[in-house]
């Protein structure tokens, strides 16, 4: 998976390398295969988004890159090397040290995440502390400066509890503290769902700057394919804790190619003419306890076939930069069918 | 014809006393009719806080006003006793956001509607009850057998927002109001149940008052639009007009600020052009509310509070910059909404 070219940046070496991840979510009536096999490569500097309905595996995805999965979900099988590095090899400590130096969070709720009986600058010393930071407290002060600039706040907020601040500003501190220590990779799991469309766009628009000051790689949770456009270069459709589409913004939202990007693409009402019907998309999405054989989608799938029933469709290189997994555009299939290929 | 539901220069304060500065002002003189012979969407937009959810509590009679009347049918709702209250119960019913809390899980799925026919006496039998259901639930897309016996845990999100329409709709109201009914439901299920929505207003001529924060479904499924802004009314008319080439500063906030799709990484470039004002915290205004944000803000918007003005046909809008337009004043803000559906003695008066 080549997610390269697309911006310039100085390191072009992949910094997040996601191989073959399994998570698991073990119940009493059985595995929840959250996460099935999705490989991923991401580059230094670049934005994914990571797209599908609730329960397809998208946040479950990303919180196993910060290892914070809780049983009963535990990653069964896969390698996730950031910068190089296993994750799933660490020991707690070195997993607990190397989370926001290397990688850090934006959660979906920061209002929650934020401790309301300390100030907010004593939450953002405590994080430098603990990460071996030992610095007079006009130092760290001074840093929390510039770090609350650096989001559109003012220097006031450092000694104010979190109740004192609105939704959007504690959206912003939450994003403050996660690139404190400047990590390579910052995954934002739906970090504006709380939040009204106008404080949603100045949250978006700060995290963005963010991630063209820093050079970080950002990973990003959502649902919004409109919010996806206006932040990402790379967008994953997951669909039942797979891979089936990825594929740089502008080509995704013009031109999607598997049937469920396509159907997703279409629910999303737009401004430009009014419709007479909204369209869905029709069904359910599988039930993960046990996966049938096949393409998981096929059951919903307008353009489905035989085969689709019976094998399962590889993440597969296709024009344009993109990957999908979708019979519709696997050369072998229709090579050895002799039908042509409908791009 | 008198409306069915309709507020007459209604505020509502919380905490104080009317003029205790202490005190929200939630929803500001505000005087609105909703008609039950023609059956009308209508969207009812602004951001946290604007007032448009308390507006919708004063409709369902759930809160009082502190100054102004709800009526139901030309009488004062807080007043209403007896066969008459029982009727407003009927008329206007209500679907709210979360499809999650209205749901008892010990319960199946299915009780809250045999609880509304039963406690609403809809039925002679219980067979007939049992049909009055799966009609409902058909009308809103969903198979009985899928529904009847399950638990709410047993369905998706989409499926219990569109049992909560289908509860509402047993009664056989004249009037529906949806406060924020898609926003805790997947993108993807989103137009399923806004598509219930809209046959309910199609099919059964039932008005529709559709409280949201999302500017493109209101746009996509409403005839005309309120905007609220610090619980004042500051635009309103129909969405073409409204959504498409919006006049007041907050709703051209608002409409920038919808993530468009098709206008892949806008945000940021605009961002380099200047971006959006941040609120200027230096100035309490004591006239328009939204003056701290404004980037059109002149020195008397500080001071004096704008009244609305009739911009066009079918449009109002709450800004100095159209006082050379008639003044609109605090009369009902449905006069300006277009119609189509009702004869011309009923059209939108031109001044």
């Amino acid at each position: 998976m080549r997610l390269a070219q697309v911006r310039d940046r100085e390191s072009t070496g992949p910094i997040l390398q996601v191989k073959n991840l399994h998570v698991h979510y073990f119940t009493p009536d059985g595995a929840v295969k959250a996460v099935s096999g999705v490989d991923l490569t991401l580059n230094a500097g670049e934005r994914l988004a990571l797209v599908g309905e609730s329960g397809c595996g998208k946040t479950t995805l990303a919180l196993s890159i910060m290892r914070l999965l809780r049983p009963p979900a535990r990653i069964v099988e896969g390698e996730i090397l950031l910068d190089g590095r296993n994750l799933l090899t660490l020991n707690d400590e070195e997993m607990r040290l190397s989370r926001l130096a290397d990688v850090s969070l934006v959660t979906q709720a920061a209002m929650n995440a934020l401790n309301p009986v300390m100030r907010i600058e004593d939450q953002i010393i405590d994080g430098l502390q603990d990460h071996g930071y030992q610095w007079s407290k006009d130092e760290f002060q001074e840093y929390i400066r510039t770090l609350l600039a650096n989001v559109g706040l003012d220097a006031s907020v450092a000694r104010m509890f979190p109740h004192e601040l609105s939704g959007g500003m504690k959206q912003r501190v939450g994003m403050a503290t996660a690139t404190v220590l400047n990590p390579k990779l910052i995954i934002a799991d739906e970090p504006t769902s709380a939040l009204d469309v106008v404080v949603q766009r100045q949250v978006m628009t700060t995290l963005g700057r963010l991630q063209r000051e820093t050079g970080a790689a950002v990973i990003l949770v959502g649902h919004d394919m409109g919010l996806i456009a206006q932040f990402a270069d790379w967008v994953g459709v997951m669909y039942a804790g797979k891979m089936v589409e990825l594929s740089p913004v502008e080509e995704l939202v013009s031109n999607p190619q598997h049937p469920y990007s396509k159907l997703l693409i279409q629910s999303v009402p737009g401004l430009e003419e009014k419709r007479e019907r909204l369209i869905g998309i029709p069904g359910m999405p599988p039930r993960l306890l046990s996966l049938p054989p096949g393409c998981l989608f096929a059951p919903r799938c307008p353009s489905a076939m035989d085969h689709c029933f019976r094998v399962e469709p590889a993440l597969e290189a296709v024009a344009g930069n993109r990957q999908v997994a979708c019979h519709l555009y696997a050369n072998s299939y229709f090579q050895s069918n002799g039908a042509e290929v409908d791009a | 014809m008198t409306p069915i539901l309709e507020l007459r220069n209604v505020s509502k304060v919380f905490g104080g006393g009317v003029f205790n500065r202490k005190s929200t002002v939630a929803v500001d003189d505000v005087t609105f009719t909703i008609e039950s012979d023609a059956p009308t969407m209508t969207a009812l937009a602004g951001e946290s806080g604007s007032g448009k959810t308390t507006l919708s509590r004063l409709l369902l009679g759930v809160t009082n006003p502190s100054v102004g009347q709800v009526l139901y049918r030309g009488e004062d709702l807080a007043k209403l006793k007896g066969k008459r209250r029982k009727r407003f119960l009927l008329d206007v019913q209500p679907i709210y956001q979360d499809p999650f809390g209205v749901f008892n899980p010990f319960y199946r799925a299915d009780h809250l509607l045999f609880m509304a026919v039963e406690k609403f006496k809809l039925a002679k039998s219980p067979q007939e009850g049992r049909r009055l259901i799966e009609e409902a639930l058909e009308t809103v897309g969903l198979r009985a057998n899928e529904i009847l016996g399950r638990y709410p845990h047993q369905l998706s999100g989409g499926q219990r927002q569109r049992v909560m329409i289908a509860r509402a709709l047993l009664p056989q109201p004249r009037v529906i109001l949806a406060d924020e009914p898609v926003s805790m439901v997947d993108a993807s299920l989103r137009a399923t149940i806004l598509e219930s929505l809209r046959a309910l207003n199609r099919g059964f001529g039932i008005s529709i008052l559709y409280v949201t924060h999302d500017l493109t479904t209101a746009y996509q499924i409403c005839e005309n639009i309120i905007i609220m802004y610090g619980g004042s009314v500051v635009e309103a008319g129909t969405v073409e007009k409204v959504i498409r080439a919006p006049e007041h500063p907050y709703t051209q906030l608002l409409v920038n600020s919808i993530p468009r799709m098709r206008a892949v990484r806008n945000w940021e470039q605009e961002e380099e052009k200047g971006g959006i004002v941040e609120v200027d915290g230096t100035r309490k205004s004591v006239g328009c509310k939204f003056a701290d944000r404004c980037p059109a803000v002149m020195e008397k918007c500080w001071t004096q509070t704008p009244s609305l003005y009739r911009t066009s046909d079918n449009r109002i809008s709450r800004c100095f910059l159209y006082e050379d337009h008639p003044v609109f004043g605090e009369a009902d803000v449905a006069e300006t909404f277009a119609r189509p559906q009702l004869g011309s003695a009923a059209q939108p008066q031109k001044q």
